[in-house]
């Protein structure tokens, strides 16, 4: 297993990151909805906001999936935080950074990942909008266009600047 | 069959869910499909109708019977708009009598739920794309 690499940047991206004062808050139906939609759109069965914390990855929201947190080193999401596009892995048992993961060959038996990386303003990337599968997939140039949209709305509401708490 | 908009005409969308209404817009215009003004009910898409000129709609059914009140008022040629302006709809299920009301109202699409954006973005493009929505 690879081991989730440490930027270079991680101080001020965890200075960024906390700074947003969301680490370990309640769930917020403004997060949640947006996972639930992702799961719904891409027919996966885990969906999650996850913030790459020094140690770990901690969940603000998330679908089909019980931890609130698990270790950075074993995350997926460490990885995908290191890149600005979307970091995608189409088998991970197949994949030689990842077959022997514990999230792989045990619970909750990830096959398919794809995280969009939730870039602040300011350039730091605290996290991902990902989606998970149990069976190998991929995706298409649309479902990745989804992927960063939905991801766009999820930095907008890190921030402060989003809409999808308010009622319909 | 109503005539449909051009590629890049303007679309209201009528779509109560911020998440699917919010993608579809901005993936619509990314991909230069239609410049896509929101509405969050049929009452506020009642107000831009007369706001703005649209060259389509995509409306969202919803239970009260306000969309279905506004497509009638448009089909009457009781707004600003010609009653031909192409009009797809979105509902969360469809018995006989909403099919025949869709089509008395010359409904061009009706998409069912589950709603995908995908289809969403497919239902926005037939609206530009003649061919495609005459087979419909």
């Amino acid at each position: 297993m690879l081991p989730a690499p440490i930027p270079a940047d991680d101080d001020a991206r965890l200075q960024a990151l906390r700074e947003l004062l969301i680490l370990d808050t309640p769930p917020e139906e403004r997060f949640d909805r947006l996972v639930e939609f992702a799961a719904a759109e891409f027919d996966v069965p885990i969906a999650l906001i996850s913030l790459v914390d020094r140690e770990r990855q901690w969940f603000k929201a998330r679908v089909g999936l019980d931890a609130c947190e698990t270790s950075r080193e074993i995350s997926f999401c460490g990885h995908a935080i290191v890149q600005r596009d979307l970091f995608e892995v189409v088998d991970a048992a197949l994949d030689p950074r990842f077959a022997d993961n514990p999230l792989v060959i045990g619970g909750p038996l990830i096959r398919f990942y794809i995280g969009a990386p939730l870039v602040l303003p300011g350039g730091a990337a605290i996290g991902t909008l990902c989606v998970i599968d149990t069976q190998p997939r991929e995706f298409d140039a649309m479902d990745r266009a989804i992927l960063g949209t939905l991801r766009d709305l999820a930095v907008a509401e890190l921030i402060g600047q989003g809409e999808a708490g308010v009622p319909a | 069959m109503n005539g449909r908009i051009a590629r890049g005409g303007r679309l209201l969308l009528v779509e109560p869910q911020f998440v699917l209404r919010r993608t579809v817009s901005t993936m619509a215009r990314d991909m230069g499909l239609a410049d896509v003004q929101e509405a969050t009910s049929a009452t506020q898409a009642g107000k831009l109708l007369g706001e703005r000129r649209f060259n389509a709609m995509l409306l969202a059914i919803d239970e009260e019977g306000e969309a279905l009140a506004l497509l009638q008022r448009l089909r009457a040629g009781e707004t600003s708009h010609p009653a031909s302006v192409p009009v797809a709809v979105t509902a969360m299920t469809c018995d006989v009598e909403l099919a025949l009301r869709m089509k008395q109202l010359d409904v061009c699409r009706l998409l069912l739920k589950p709603f995908k954006v995908r289809g969403m973005l497919e239902v926005i493009s037939a609206l530009g794309a003649p061919q495609a929505l005459s087979q419909a």
